[in-house]
């Protein structure tokens, strides 16, 4: 029943709500982006500085909504219609988007994803219509980047449903908003969970025929520490095998700083155990 | 015990859909979309050689949507059965054989079939509107969307996106998701740099306490109290950005870093090494 009802809500996640536009001059930028757990674009915004924030890339979407906090913390008034002008609206990549206007309101399906952790990191916006028209843009999944073009033209304004716009508009869906969050609290989720980095050895590989070797120790590294030597033959990393270096650094992916790795070694016919202190790095 | 429930149910629902992508081979299409009053597009939509139907598209819907009465004329409903819980219409996912928008065919592409509120309210204003197009379609092209020419340009692409319910469900479902766990992220190289954040007046900021010497990154020029500004275009204000950041890099790739040293904005490249 709950599986039914999570299908039931992601597929809920896809709606709308309403609004205005502004022109810009030419020029091509590459805007990176991130795909969220439900395969959302999500790209960064600063906006007046502040930040970054998180938005989800939405052609579904009429206009650019953000949070009342995002607002508050960058300093937006709201007008007394809930719209906000940001005086500098910057996403990751150089592009500012000059006088974006933006409804300050939470739609259903922030609420909803924020509430069940469900994009793996917090969802602070909607870049919709009222931005996206002005741009030409080109999005290709197996590239990191997206590309935008500015246009020199004024899109159309966007009217809504009656004068509403915002969540007023969304044909009675708020309430599946408070339904998802509910569905988080009992799957103990949150908007963002904690990161941390895989932990750094400090030993450059270089793959030979019969497997890894270490090609150098970085000098003052947790492995030099631990004995690591050129020319050691990688055997074990976390006490399995390895036959290449991709395999090596896959049995560390999840041993992040702060513990220790297991390594074994060949050294002259010799088979050594050796236990590596990981540290912050990259 | 409750877990194990969800995934027996997850298994149920997924599993009779498990087939093989078949891939088609196909030149770039250009579709004429139509653009609402509300700053919506529209585009043509035929299922299984059925229709046009008149869809919205929609790059912030994970699933693509189709309502019922589409879904009877097109003949998606065949060996679907009613659930006995079933708000808004909802009839699970089907997969689509033929799935084409405005002369751009994708096989095999899945659709969930409900009668969305939003979708319904849509087709009273603007005349039949039958549902979504969403990631599943487009993230198999190279898409342009040029709101002034209003077209919708599909490349086809080299990503095979993935079934979306399933890898959010494997995700909600997994130990690392659950409170209090810790995401670990890897990068697929070593650069040999360590960072410590500095709370400045105009925020975070990641300064380089640490390279080893000899390794990718000295190599590359990175010094000891530089300030790590963007990495690969992305910002860098904070651990979590550069994990991020570095997240995709892989050995002997090109890792492109803007530092600030002494005052001056300057740009490295680092060449990522094989290594732990």
């Amino acid at each position: 029943m709950r599986i039914y009802i999570l299908m039931l809500t992601v597929a809920l996640l896809a709606a709308s709500a309403m609004v205005a536009a502004e022109p810009a001059k030419e020029k091509s930028y590459e805007v990176p982006y991130r795909l969220t757990l439900p395969k959302h674009l999500m790209v960064r915004a600063k906006i007046n500085g502040k930040g970054p924030f998180n938005f989800i890339l939405d052609t579904g979407a009429p206009a650019l909504f953000f949070t009342e906090a995002v607002a508050a913390r960058a300093g937006v008034k709201a007008d007394e219609k809930g719209w906000g002008e940001c005086e500098r609206f910057e996403l990751e990549g150089g592009l500012v988007i000059p006088k974006a206007r933006g409804r300050i309101d939470t739609p259903f399906q922030l609420e909803g994803m924020n509430g069940m952790g469900l994009a793996g990191a917090e969802i602070h916006g909607l870049i919709g219509y009222n931005i996206l028209a002005q741009y030409r843009m080109t999005i290709d999944l197996a590239s990191d980047r997206m590309l935008w073009t500015p246009m020199a033209w004024t899109p159309e304004r966007p009217i809504g449903f009656g004068d509403a716009g915002g969540s007023a508009a969304q044909g009675s869906l708020e309430f599946i908003g408070s339904m998802m969050k509910g569905l988080g609290g009992m799957l103990g989720r949150k908007a963002t969970p904690a990161v941390t980095g895989r932990g750094q050895a400090g030993i450059l590989l270089r793959d030979e025929v019969d497997g890894p070797v270490v090609a150098s120790v970085l000098k003052g590294s947790p492995s030099d520490t631990a004995g690591v030597k050129q020319g050691d033959r990688l055997r074990k990393v976390a006490d399995r095998s390895v036959t290449s270096s991709a395999e090596a650094l896959d049995f560390a992916a999840k041993h992040a700083a702060g513990k220790t790795l297991a390594l074994q070694v060949e050294r002259s016919g010799k088979s050594i155990d050796l236990t590596i202190n990981l540290v912050e790095g990259y | 015990m409750k877990k194990t429930i969800i995934v027996v149910l997850l298994i149920a629902c997924l599993s009779s859909h498990v087939r093989a992508e078949a891939p088609v081979a196909s030149a770039a299409v250009t579709v004429p979309f139509t653009l609402l009053k509300t700053g919506h597009m529209t585009v043509p939509v035929k299922l299984n050689g059925k229709g046009p139907y008149t869809l919205i598209f929609d790059t912030g819907a994970p699933m693509s949507i189709v309502n019922n009465r589409l879904a009877r004329d097109a003949g998606l409903l065949k060996d679907k059965p009613v659930a006995l819980f079933a708000p808004f219409g909802s009839r699970g996912e089907v997969k689509v054989k033929d799935f084409e928008v405005g002369g751009q065919k994708a096989a095999d592409v899945k659709v969930a079939i409900m009668d969305h509120p939003t979708v319904e309210l849509f087709s009273k204003h603007f005349g039949p509107i039958d549902g979504i197009v969403g990631f599943p379609f487009f993230a198999r092209y190279k898409v342009t969307v040029d709101y002034q020419k209003k077209t919708l340009t599909f490349e086809p692409g080299t990503y095979n996106p993935p079934d979306v319910m399933q890898a959010m469900l494997r995700a909600i479902l997994s130990p690392e998701s659950a409170d209090g766990a810790v995401r670990v992220v890897s990068g697929g190289a070593i650069l040999g740099f360590g960072v410590n954040q500095e709370n400045r007046t105009s925020g975070p900021a990641l300064v380089v306490d640490r390279v080893y010497l000899g390794g990718p990154a000295d190599i590359g020029g990175l010094k000891k109290g530089d300030h790590l500004t963007l990495v690969n275009k992305r910002w860098t204000d904070t651990p979590a950005d550069l994990l991020e950041a570095l997240s995709t890099i892989k050995p002997n790739g090109a890792v492109q870093v803007e530092v600030e040293r002494m005052g001056k904005t300057m740009t490295l490249e680092l060449l990522g090494a094989a290594g732990l």
